[in-house]
């Protein structure tokens, strides 16, 4: 059969194995905790993990099998529909701290995950079924434009790390659709002017990573216009930057001092030493104690003392590191690798424009949140709040995982097809 | 549904291997970083996980301290030792690994007794913290307030500020109200501690260093608050407030009897607790705001200025002759001279105090003419003082008499009572201050007020609102009437008068059902250009002319003549005693 034939059943192997992974990392995390009782809260949150994993399932079942057409066809209404979910969730919880969750009776949902599928979908259908090639102006411009709202109702979240997550995938999709980098660079670089700006002058007191990205400027004007860019584009690059770079210090003087704390508090997540940077020392001690092999399945030490709150979640890397150390942590670094390596394979070989570019989407997705949860865990990058997936605790990340999994699997059977 | 042209799948190609190699450019990243914290660092980090823990201690932010207007500080903090255990571990998930107080300010013998027995008593540890500290003990104890433990019920909103159980929290005075502002941020440390629970040494990144409170500068001048409280302190009980007559700025505010807020400062004994609250004396009421007293004959000033706006008098009419009493319906009210006053118009009436008099007023006056002129005055409803707690008093009009007692069930001679003073009408001292200020000011309500400034930056106070319905004839009429009660030779605080500094005021005797009449004396100072307004009552001594004017002339004094204010700054550098030392134990 056919279908058969060309299923991946390697990628689907690699899904399953580090569901089977996250699932037995989160009962180590919980049997510590649920020792001094039979219905110990913990056991009960497992159940609701086991509970979610079924709707994965269902989800997964439902990507592989709805032929993916009808998600390029409901790729608008899918994207209002996320949309839906985020305002919902920053009316809801007005004032609160935790915006980024939607309390739906006894379900908790976290719209920013769904929106990551939704933009995709949205994003490749914009991009995708053009004559003579998408990479036009105005494309371009919807595909920031949907790109804009989710963006700041996550930012406003306030959920860095999802909006750099949901910038990194626009920006990935519009370099498989054949956008030049340089423009792609060009529509950032007033943002990363601003940035550096405050952060030169609010965190670390010092001018210098601006000054290398102004002469880092000029070089590329320079080389876009030795490489036969226009004079004017490249003069615009710079001129545009340096009135940028004047104006931005009125504007942020202008500000309110909760909102600039606010936006430093985007910047510099580290300056929470109380909370994050204690959770990563903590977390870095964990993994270090490890060792090559680690302390054994459920012998991990660490998380008996409940140093890290979010264990179970965003951390759980650092239970892997520490209960089956360096050789579990390459392990799944390696399982990941062939899942993202058979994604893009899937994106290459796919016919369809739209296949393609959410299978492409989709493998950048599983890359990023890997890189950045990881480099989180070892103290390589700021605590954002980035799940790991398969393996994070939560609802919302593995039936999304799964779901993604299934789209996958959806493309690489019907790979032909247009 | 676009078909990928052969082109793009070429392109793919290429974009292909880029993409692979960056992402394995950045696994590569992640290996190398993990194998760095796994195998070249494992010794160290494997030391930390079995033997040394890292322990989170929170650093108290150093309390806030208050000065007076002067730049003396009145509160500040001095350090203290606890004595703590940690929590057990069950304990520890809910309190986040917080030490316990054993001892919550132990003295040399404890603290050498714990620290040469460590093996006796390895968890025991002894902590540095602050105890706040009140200067000049009892001066402007009421306006300070004091600081405790934190209670359960406080916890449940002042958790959210970061207060956890066993912290010291504002709770009454300024320390309660402007406590967001003197608490500060506290810090962390992280220390790094050995199996046997020593501390091997502090990592230095993780420091997070407190935020001092701010510092908060009173309008209140700390040799005036002494001497107002000496001269109260011949008696009983009662208050005192002095208040600039422009701004609304307190500068004394005295409350008798007093108590000394150092003794909750490290966690006062049950008893004593107990003792404080349960007594007659009352000595933690605040008899400046939260005290409503009948203003007596004070209220008289009001009246007046009620009689002319409503036209229900002309001012120089001679309205009656006092006989010692007033007949209306069946019933005689009495004045305050058995004597009687002889013939009054409303000036000799004020100098006077003649009961008779605004007993004839209160025939003709309407109730709510009366207690609408009295709100104007700002009676009947809070001050808005920045400290919590006050009382609005009680201006009674004709909707609170019909709500009391049905429509018919009262009649004009309640109004009689009400425009001396008496029956259901209340006032604070703080808010006949008030009166006396708008009078000396020229109209105007202002908004009182302790605080002058929080770390420099000056509060902003509300603007004064005019008297509503008060014209200056009126008020010009009021002032020289007030200024003939202390300089008439009839007047009620002739007595007083001095040369030195002419003041105006208005005596008050109110009636007490539970004792001796309270003496009142509300005033101002200088009598040509008013700089001070000040409001006495002197609990249970009788007339407002021998017992509370002396105290407001001899305040004047002090103040408008700089030498006597001198003798007093210097009393009150000798009152900056050492503290006692003894440790409470819990």
């Amino acid at each position: 059969m056919k279908l058969a034939r060309d299923f991946d059943w390697l990628l689907l192997l690699m899904a399953v194995l580090l569901c089977v992974m996250g699932f037995m990392l989160i009962y180590s995390v919980f049997q510590v905790a649920g020792e001094d009782g039979a219905e110990h809260p913990s056991s009960v949150l497992f159940k609701k993990q086991l509970l979610w994993f079924c709707f994965g399932v269902i989800a997964m079942l439902a990507g592989f099998s709805i032929h993916f057409r009808y998600f390029e066809a409901l790729a608008f209404i899918s994207y209002a529909l996320a949309l839906l979910l985020l305002i919902a969730a920053a009316l809801f919880n007005k004032g609160s701290q935790t915006q980024r969750w939607l309390i739906l009776g006894p379900v908790q949902i976290q719209p920013s995950e769904f929106a990551k599928v939704a933009l995709l979908f949205a994003w490749a259908r914009v991009l995708t079924g053009h004559k003579g090639g998408s990479h036009r102006f105005h494309h371009l411009m919807v595909v920031i434009l949907l790109f804009l709202a989710p963006f700041l109702l996550v930012l406003k979240g306030p959920d860095l790390g999802t909006a750099i997550i949901l910038f990194v995938l626009m920006l990935a999709v519009l370099y498989w659709r054949g956008f030049k980098v340089l423009y792609i660079f060009y529509l950032m670089s007033p943002v990363i002017t601003c940035v550096l700006i405050v952060y030169g002058e609010q965190v670390i007191d010092s001018a210098w990573p601006l000054g290398i990205y102004i002469v880092m400027l000029f070089i590329i004007a320079y080389a876009a216009y030795a490489r036969r860019a226009s004079l004017i584009e490249s003069i615009a690059l710079v001129a545009g930057n340096l009135a940028i770079g004047i104006a931005f210090p009125a504007v942020w003087d202008s500000l309110k001092q909760y909102q600039q704390n606010r936006i430093m508090n985007f910047l510099d997540p580290g300056s929470d030493k109380l909370g994050a940077g204690w959770q990563v020392i903590q977390s870095k001690i964990a993994i270090g104690s490890g060792g090559i092999a680690g302390k054994g399945y459920l012998e991990g030490t660490q998380k008996a003392l409940e140093f890290i709150p979010a264990q179970h979640t965003d951390f759980i890397f650092s239970v892997l590191g520490e209960e089956i150390g360096f050789i579990g942590a390459a392990v799944m670094l390696l399982l990941f690798s062939v899942l993202i390596y058979r994604a893009i394979g899937i994106a290459v070989k796919a016919k369809s424009e739209f296949a393609s570019t959410v299978c492409l989407g989709i493998a950048v997705y599983f890359f990023i949140h890997v890189f950045i949860n990881i480099s989180m865990t070892t103290g390589m990058a700021p605590v954002t709040g980035i799940p790991l997936p398969f393996l994070s605790y939560g609802g919302s990340s593995l039936v999304v995982s799964m779901f993604m999994t299934g789209v996958l699997l959806n493309c690489s059977v019907r790979w032909f097809e247009y | 549904m676009g078909k990928r042209s052969s082109k793009d799948e070429q392109n793919g190609r290429t974009l292909q291997k880029q993409l692979l190699y960056f992402a394995l450019g950045c696994l590569f990243i992640l290996v190398v970083r993990l194998f760095a914290l796994q195998i070249v660092q494992y010794d160290y980090y494997r030391q930390y996980a079995e033997n040394n823990q890292l322990q989170r201690e929170r650093i108290i932010a150093p309390r806030g301290l208050i000065e007076d207007s002067r730049g003396e500080i009145l509160v500040d903090n001095v350090p203290r030792f606890e004595i703590t255990i940690p929590w057990e571990r069950e304990w520890k998930k809910r309190n986040a690994g917080l030490p316990f107080p054993v001892i919550t300010n132990a003295n040399k013998v404890v603290i050498s007794a714990v620290r040469e027995n460590e093996d006796l008593f390895p968890k025991l540890r002894v902590v540095t913290k602050g105890r706040r500290r009140y200067r000049f003990d009892n001066l402007g104890a009421h306006i300070l307030g004091f600081v405790g433990q934190v209670t359960d019920e406080e916890l449940e909103t002042a958790s959210k500020r970061g207060y956890q159980p066993g912290d010291m929290i504002g709770k009454m005075g300024l320390e309660g109200a402007y406590d967001e502002q003197l608490r500060g941020v506290d810090g962390q440390r992280v220390v790094e501690v050995n199996a046997a629970g020593s501390v091997m040494g502090e990592v230095s990144k993780l420091l997070t260093p407190p935020v001092p409170g701010k510092t908060i500068r009173l309008t209140i001048r700390a040799d005036l608050q002494l001497l107002l409280e000496r001269l109260l302190l011949e008696w009983h009980a009662g208050s005192a407030v002095a208040m600039n007559v422009h701004t609304g700025a307190i500068l004394a505010a005295a409350s008798l009897p007093q108590f000394d807020p150092n003794r909750f400062s490290t966690g006062i004994p049950q008893d004593e607790w107990d003792e404080m609250f349960s007594s007659e004396r009352k000595p933690l009421f605040n008899r400046i705001t939260q005290a409503s007293y009948p203003p007596g004959s004070t209220m008289k000033i009001v009246t007046s200025a009620a009689a002319l706006e409503n036209r229900v008098v002309a001012r120089d009419r001679v309205l009656t002759c006092c006989t010692g009493g007033h007949r209306f319906g069946n019933r005689v009210f009495r004045c305050w001279k058995p004597e009687g006053h002889g013939c009054m118009n409303m000036y000799n009436a004020i100098v006077q105090s003649c009961d008779s008099y605004f007993y004839k007023i209160g025939e003709s006056i309407d109730i709510d003419e009366l207690a609408s002129m009295a709100r104007s005055f700002g009676l009947g409803r809070k001050t808005g003082i920045d400290v919590a707690g006050e009382t609005a008093g009680l201006i009674p009009d004709r909707a609170y008499y019909n709500r009391r007692y049905g429509k018919r069930g009262w009649t004009q001679g309640y109004v009689l009572n009400n425009v001396i003073g008496q029956g259901e009408v209340l006032t604070s001292v703080l808010q006949m201050c008030r009166v006396a200020a708008a009078v000396a000011n020229g109209g105007r309500l202002v908004r009182p007020h302790l605080v002058e400034s929080i770390s420099g930056e000056p509060v902003a106070v509300q603007a004064p609102e005019p008297v509503r319905g008060l014209t200056l004839q009126t008020l010009a009429f009021l002032r020289s009437a007030l200024a003939g009660v202390v300089e008439e030779g009839q007047g009620t605080a002739h007595g007083s008068r001095t040369e030195k500094i002419r003041f105006a005021g208005k005596t008050g005797t109110a009636q007490n059902p539970h004792g001796n009449d309270h003496a009142w004396f509300v005033c101002y100072a200088p009598v040509e250009l008013p700089e001070i307004a000040m409001a006495i009552i002197v609990e249970n001594a009788g007339h407002g002319s021998s017992v509370a004017a002396p105290i407001a002339r001899d305040f004047f004094l002090a103040y408008f003549i700089p030498d006597s204010v001198e003798t007093v700054a210097q009393s009150v550098d000798r009152e900056a005693e050492p503290q006692r030392e003894e440790g409470v134990v819990r």
